[in-house]
């Protein structure tokens, strides 16, 4: 059993499009995409798009979602990723480990044949979307084994199937190049010419506090269920300690200054953190605006 | 904000106009996102929320299907593309409520995050878990019990068809809601959906203005007539100023006017006024007239338009639709839109010609006369 924290950033696509059309920008990059359905949104309404992250799942999973427009899972190809093939020898003590601490002894033969079939795959964009889609079986499974008997018992194989196909739903096309690479913020700013940065600052300490649905992903896609996330972040400016006020601004302030070139940033954070961080972005850029349309959401807008 | 123990009556009432709209266009029953609205406001005061939540957990789900309005699907589409064009009818819709005025608290973010899945796997944002706003989870368990009690035809205890939100517990909705609604049913299963008036008043939801930007949007959805509201009060205005008809006011036939948008509510394109002179495809536009007067008895404080709205497909020798009224039986009102609409549909050079022929029969020889006299605009 872990903990599953019910909080979570609330990262819309369809808001972040408002605030862009208004201004009529064609191009966000974000160094900090997480999961990449913001970007996936923009995508779809014709905004050209980058990410970037640490963590390779959401790398992997952006591949299916962001960067490639036209992938099909059939339904054979599906069976081939959810299904053992008959007479083939799997690794299905691979997540032995986790028998019994998180999942069921069948739950972990199925991560083993998952990460098997997944591995097998030829193209980026059926792995990543199959990344992304089984990703929600994970969440399912640790839900239910909070909540055993509030939620319906669903076959692996079935629930997966379903996941998948809800998440090759999102694939789609906006006749540009969208990119996302596995890279700290100033590799993925570097290498792109969008005309906005969207910043969702990671919390602090994040590094060392990742969710269990995230890092036990990257330990799965990794196939090693010891993995400690910690060091892809190690040399990184949120992964030094970042408890204080002085050393988060300073972090976040390496951010910003690293967008130096992009006209536009865009920072989401919450109220209580919002003069902080308008404080912060005016010793940047002159031309801030923040836009909060709801209590529970603040955007700091800048313009170089 | 001044909460109050009355809500202005024209705004609640525009709100329910405003919903038969979005039930119409949505594909819904007139009626169904009152039905939602009033379950996810009782639903929310069980939960003893603030006034404000359950305001705007009531005016969300009343107008949850308005985006429709602005969603126009291709009639060759595929149903994959009518799938992805669907998924912008929520942000669609908390754009009109955003613009409308100042609804409580989220409301217009309950409309834009109410097919949002707790698993991650909805629309538009696939936002998950505690990123989606309780009242817009709120919305979207009160939408699909009202949803799955249509599909068992209304019959049966509230409580059996709980089991249909079960199925989805943990992975469209979240646990916790799914919990307190069950609970919610078992001691309300009487009066989970009474009318449910909110306790809140609104300083800056001009209803008229609602109603008047639901028109709007439906004239926006063909590029022809986009803007045709504001054409269409323009040529009424100089109509009754030229008629000098003491039964009518100008400024009413004006919102009247722009109020005959309300006849092409889930019109897929198919409807033109260029025919409005013809039988052709009189029967269809006589169905959408009604439709409209229906709409508008949906909400009591503009229920006096009806037959005003529902009144311009009525010809004026008795042989139109819906009612087949004659002569002084349709109202003064209607007689000046029927008018008003031709000359709207057509262009400078034929309209008077073919407004003064239709003088006697499709319309009133009186408003045509004065049409006439006041220059023939379109």
């Amino acid at each position: 059993m872990t903990e599953l924290r019910a909080a979570t950033r609330r990262i819309a696509g369809s808001r972040l499009l408002d605030l862009l059309l208004e201004r009529s920008i064609e191009s966000v990059v974000d160094p900090f995409m997480g999961l990449p359905t913001h970007l996936n949104y923009l995508k779809r309404h014709g905004i050209r798009v980058d990410g970037g992250d640490l963590l390779d799942w959401f790398v992997r999973a952006g591949e299916g979602l962001v960067v490639n427009d036209f992938t099909i899972l059939r339904e054979d190809e599906v069976a081939a990723i959810v299904e053992g093939t008959p007479g083939r020898v799997y690794p299905v003590d691979m997540f032995r480990a986790w028998d019994g601490v998180f999942f069921t002894h069948e739950q972990c033969q199925y991560l083993g044949i998952w990460h098997a079939n997944i591995h097998d795959l030829r193209s980026d964009g059926q792995t990543g979307l199959a990344i992304a889609g089984l990703w929600h079986v994970l969440c399912y499974w640790l839900q239910k084994s909070q909540h055993p008997d509030e939620m319906p018992d669903v076959p692996a194989s079935e629930l997966a199937w379903r996941y998948i196909r809800e998440t090759e739903r999102l694939v789609c096309t906006n006749n540009a190049r969208n990119t996302v690479r596995r890279a700290d913020f100033s590799a993925t700013l570097q290498a792109s010419r969008a005309q906005c940065m969207y910043l969702s600052p990671p919390g602090r300490n994040s590094a060392a506090e990742v969710d269990a649905r995230i890092w036990m992903w990257e330990a799965w896609w990794q196939g090693d269920p010891y993995l400690n996330v910690e060091h892809y972040f190690r040399d990184t400016v949120f992964g030094r300690r970042t408890n204080d006020h002085a050393s988060y601004d300073n972090a976040v302030g390496l951010v910003l200054a690293a967008a130096e070139a992009i006209p536009y940033i865009v920072l989401q954070t919450r109220p209580r953190d919002a003069a902080r961080f308008e404080a912060l972005m005016r010793t940047f850029r002159k031309q801030v605006e923040t836009v909060a349309p709801n209590a529970e959401e603040t955007y700091i807008i800048a313009r170089r | 904000m001044t909460l109050s123990a009355t809500v202005n009556p024209q705004t609640s009432d525009a709100v329910r106009l405003v919903s038969a709209v979005g039930d119409l266009f949505g594909g819904r029953a007139l009626g169904f996102s009152m039905r939602v609205a009033n379950v996810a406001a009782r639903f929310t005061a069980y939960c003893k929320s603030e006034p404000e939540a359950i305001a705007a957990a009531y005016y969300a789900a009343a107008l949850h299907r308005i985006g429709a309005v602005r969603i126009v699907v291709p009639r060759d589409a595929s149903a994959r593309v009518a799938e992805i064009l669907g998924w912008d009818d929520p942000p669609a819709g908390a754009a009109i409520v955003a613009a409308a005025g100042t609804f409580p608290g989220l409301t217009a973010d309950a409309v834009r995050w109410h097919r949002e899945a707790f698993d991650g796997t909805g629309f538009p944002d696939q936002l998950r878990w505690k990123g989606i706003p309780e009242t817009a989870m709120t919305v979207n368990v009160a939408r699909a019990f009202i949803i799955a009690r249509e599909e068992q035809g209304g019959t049966g205890a509230p409580q059996e068809t709980l089991f249909l939100l079960s199925a989805d517990s943990g992975s469209v909705f979240a646990l916790g809601t799914v919990r307190r609604f069950y609970a919610f049913i078992a001691e309300h299963a009487a009066d989970y959906e009474a009318p449910y008036e909110p306790d809140y008043r609104f300083p800056h939801v001009d209803p008229r203005a609602l109603i008047l930007s639901v028109c709007r949007e439906i004239d926006a959805r063909q590029l022809h007539t986009a803007g045709r509201g504001d054409r269409i009060e323009r040529i009424v205005r100089a109509i009754v100023e030229r008629l000098d008809d003491a039964r009518i006011d100008s400024a009413e036939a004006a919102f009247a006017g722009r109020l005959t948008a309300l006849a092409r509510t889930g019109d897929d394109g198919s409807t033109s006024d260029v025919f409005t002179l013809t039988r052709l495809g009189l029967a269809a536009r006589g169905a959408r007239a009604a439709m409209s007067a229906r709409i508008l008895r949906c909400a009591p404080a503009y229920a006096a338009l009806a037959p005003v709205v529902g009144g311009i497909e009525e010809w004026y020798d008795g042989s139109g639709l819906p009612d087949g009224l004659a002569g002084g039986a349709i109202d003064p009102v209607a007689r000046v839109l029927a008018v008003a609409i031709a000359a709207e549909a057509l262009t400078a050079g034929e309209a008077s010609q073919r407004i003064r022929a239709a003088a006697g029969t499709r319309l009133d020889p009186d408003v045509v006369s004065a049409y006439l006299q006041c220059g023939a605009p379109t």
